[in-house]
């Protein structure tokens, strides 16, 4: 069995947390995450014909400005950063955040999610401008309301990158 | 390296005799002469010879000093061997080479460190590491052990009560001892990878449990770094012990992973060292695969069986066994001898003295009573804490000419119950005990944290007591850090127009600072953190430069750290108001907030 740890990062509000629970049914109460800062998810995924358990941590950003306590992302060999295609300034964060990610986990995988899909008429900009604003890393659209390209994010997380 | 080696040895496999202007060039002994000439083929080696004899005749005297000292770097070699030797001898002479080696090695372990800290780490951690811990142990875990000796004096007979529960109840005798004696079970051990916080391998002793040990493993693991992060410089050990609900999770930490066991009860201190002995057990024989790990826990099922040996439990009954075996003889016995006595009718008046003080005695709290008005040998249980029996009684037992055995007992009857949780407890002035049922304490009033933190220990253990109502209890420390947080959140420490210079002569940024440091020192004396986040304003009359906005939040958290400060400094990008508004005054506003580690934190604080 091989276990990977996955971050979850990004601003306030995007639906990190409501991605996670789309994903897996969430077990830890949300007292627990306001007080240490994170919480801690498990999802089994298959890959090629190996076990993979996931184990997500979804980091609350406990203040305004989505600082993180970097030593979170120690050992993690993925993160997923998500953006709210409604808000264009969510980018700047899942960018800078994307360096700080990397510069303490060079070998891992990150992969940026324009969330909030279901809300396209009401994102900040088209969709083929978030992709050619995101030609730093693989992107996808999703929605954690309907659930639309959660899994594949997941897997694809699973599946690359190394501890 | 030079022509002098050349022709011997190939220590300079460039040059190895390819190239024929070198001999040319440079002096060299005749026989060196006559190998170069060889090498660099034979047409002109008249021209050579002659060349030589006219260096000879020019450099001659130099030509010596060169070869001399071309022959030193061969020297090393004889010197390679006898330096052991050497080293012995001076060392046995004296702390001449110590003293001269001493920087040296100074220096070099110094770059080692800082180029490479972890490494060093972790080569002097299986030395130091145990007398670290040990030591920090033994700091943190003196209140610990001073309740372990409180509760121990109050296991003081209690047999009978516990079979009688265990019959009520329809419990185990052995699972009502256990909880009542305070003893421990371990009933879950994790083996965790430091770095990433997964799981290697775990080991339960509950048939079903009810916890997933991977998030459990990641969950450990964020506390740790929280904590961690919190005392910064704590690097290793920081925390040693996690308390939940009714559980408390024992942890040892190594360089590369740690082990966490979750323990009902209290255990003794020697499961910390086993918790480590077995770490460091496992850290050794699983080097490599800790070395290498990148997720696949495949490697470490076999730690299994490791774990499993620390899966122990601990059922404190050997004095409770013995006592009892005597009162279960000592109860039927009395009852025989009861039953033969009251068969027999009292006439006497000394008699009726005697009826009357047994009648006083067996309705007395705290007293069991077997004896009988002619009987001059009465004997009984008595609970320490009740009355003395002469005041029972209204005369000495020698007027009614009775002798008596007493065997101490821990009695249940309500009156004691509360006589014996005054006593145990010693409630300071502010702290009322109250019971509004049976077997129900309720606690009410203001107190000290350590007072509290000391009840909390013996309370739900006192023989007698089923339930405690903490909830009228209010920490006072706590209280105060709270009232003070909510004081000093938002602090504002005002910068010049354009200026990230703190002016910490301003009486206004000193007071500020002191009142900061003040709390620091207090929450860390209660066990906790301060946390603050900064936040920069830039002024209305200034225009957006993100540089000056984070030049003035390094100056805050310089003067912040350079008081000695032990918070948890947040330092937030430099970004305007949310509203997009500048400020009145430019400055760096401080979002204060204290996280207290408290153990019993959720039924304390309110
Ligand atoms: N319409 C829509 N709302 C979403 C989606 N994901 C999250 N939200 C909402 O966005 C808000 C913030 O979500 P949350 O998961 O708490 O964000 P977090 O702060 O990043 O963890 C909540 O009100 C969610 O219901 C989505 O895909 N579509
Ligand atoms: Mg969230």
């Amino acid at each position: 069995m091989i276990r990977k740890k996955i971050c979850l990062l990004g601003s306030f509000a995007v639906g990190k947390t409501s991605l996670v629970r789309r994903f897996v049914h969430s077990e830890f109460s949300d007292r627990y995450q306001t007080t240490v800062g994170v919480k801690v998810d498990k999802k089994l995924v298959r890959v090629e014909d190996q076990d993979v358990s996931l184990v997500i941590w979804d980091l609350h950003g406990e203040d305004r400005w989505q600082t993180v306590r970097t030593s979170y992302l120690r050992g993690a060999s993925g993160a997923l950063l998500v953006a709210d295609g409604t808000r264009l300034e969510t980018l700047e964060v899942v960018r800078g955040l994307s360096q700080t990610f990397l510069d303490m986990n060079p070998k891992a995988t990150v992969r940026v999610l324009v969330n909030k899909l279901d809300l396209l008429e009401s994102f900040a900009i088209p969709q083929e401008e978030w992709r050619a604003r995101i030609d730093w890393a693989p992107m996808a659209f999703t929605s954690a309301k309907t659930g639309e390209g959660v899994e594949e994010a997941f897997e694809a997380l699973a599946r690359g990158g190394s501890a | 390296m030079s022509d002098a080696t050349r022709g011997d040895s190939d220590l300079d496999p460039n040059q190895g005799g390819t190239q024929p202007p070198d001999s040319a060039r440079t002096p060299s002994s005749p026989n060196d002469a006559g190998q170069g000439a060889d090498a660099s083929g034979k047409e002109d080696a008249d021209g050579d010879a002659k060349w030589a004899a006219l260096r000879a005749l020019l450099v001659s005297p130099e030509e010596k000093r060169l070869e001399k000292l071309e022959q030193e770097p061969p020297a090393s070699q004889p010197l390679a061997k006898s330096l052991p030797a050497a080293i012995q001898i001076a060392a046995e002479e004296g702390d001449e080479l110590a003293g001269s080696l001493r920087k040296t090695i100074e220096t070099g372990l110094l770059q080692s460190a800082r180029n490479n800290p972890d490494q060093l780490a972790e080569a002097i951690y299986p030395v130091l590491g145990p007398a670290i811990k040990r030591s920090i142990r033994a700091t943190l875990q003196a209140s610990l052990q001073s309740l372990n000796v409180a509760l121990e004096n109050s296991l003081s007979p209690q047999g009978i009560r516990w079979r009688i529960e265990a019959a009520r109840t329809g419990k185990p005798f052995s699972e009502v001892v256990l909880l009542h004696s305070l003893e421990y079970r371990v009933e879950q051990v994790y083996w965790i990878h430091k770095q990433t916080g997964l799981l290697l391998q775990d080991a339960s002793s509950l048939t079903e449990s009810q916890k997933d040990p991977e998030l459990v493993s990641g969950m450990l693991a964020a506390i740790q770094d929280f904590v961690q992060d919190s005392f910064e410089g704590a690097e290793e050990g920081a925390l040693e012990q996690i308390e939940v609900s009714g559980f408390r999770v024992l942890l040892a930490q190594g360089a590369q992973s740690g082990l966490a066991a979750l323990v009902r009860g209290i255990p003794p201190e020697s499961l910390a060292d086993e918790l480590t002995e077995t770490l460091e057990t496992l850290q050794r024989r699983y080097a490599d695969s800790l070395d290498r790990f990148a997720g696949d826990v495949e490697p470490f099922v076999h730690a299994e069986e490791e774990l499993q040996g620390l899966l122990v439990e601990q059922v404190k009954e050997k004095r409770g066994k013995s006592r009892l075996g005597l009162y279960a003889i000592g109860g039927v016995a009395a009852l025989l001898l009861g039953g033969w006595l009251w068969s027999s009718i009292a006439t006497h008046r000394m008699e009726s003295r005697r009826e009357h003080a047994l009648a006083a005695l067996q309705a007395e709290p705290g007293y069991w009573v077997q004896g009988g008005i002619d009987q001059d040998a009465w004997s009984g249980l008595r609970d320490p804490l009740a009355r003395p029996p002469a005041e029972v009684v209204g005369e000495s037992f020698e007027d009614l000419d009775v002798t008596f055995h007493w065997k101490p007992v821990q009695s249940l009857d309500p009156e004691i119950v509360q006589r014996r949780a005054l006593a145990l407890l010693s409630p300071p002035e502010g702290v009322q005990l109250a019971w509004p049922e049976p077997g129900v304490l309720e606690l009410n009033g203001e107190a000290s944290t350590v007072w509290i933190r000391q009840a909390r220990g013996i309370a739900p253990s006192l023989p007698g007591v089923d339930a405690v109502r903490w909830q009228g209890l209010i920490d006072r420390e706590r209280q105060e850090i709270e009232r003070r947080v909510q004081s000093l959140d938002g602090l504002y420490l005002p910068f010049g127009l354009g200026s990230s210079v703190l002016d910490t002569a301003r009486p206004e940024v000193i007071g500020r600072l002191q009142s900061m440091r003040a709390l620091d020192g207090r929450v860390l004396t209660y066990g906790g953190v301060v946390r603050v986040e900064l936040q920069s304003l830039l002024g209305v009359d200034e225009p957006y430069d993100r540089a000056l906005a984070q030049r003035r939040l390094d100056a805050v958290r310089q003067a912040l750290t350079s008081q000695g400060l032990q918070c948890t400094i947040v330092q937030a990008r430099p970004v305007p108001d949310e509203s997009g508004a500048n400020a009145s005054r430019p400055g760096v506003r401080l979002g204060v907030r204290a996280i207290l580690t408290h153990p019993t934190e959720d039924a304390v604080s309110r």
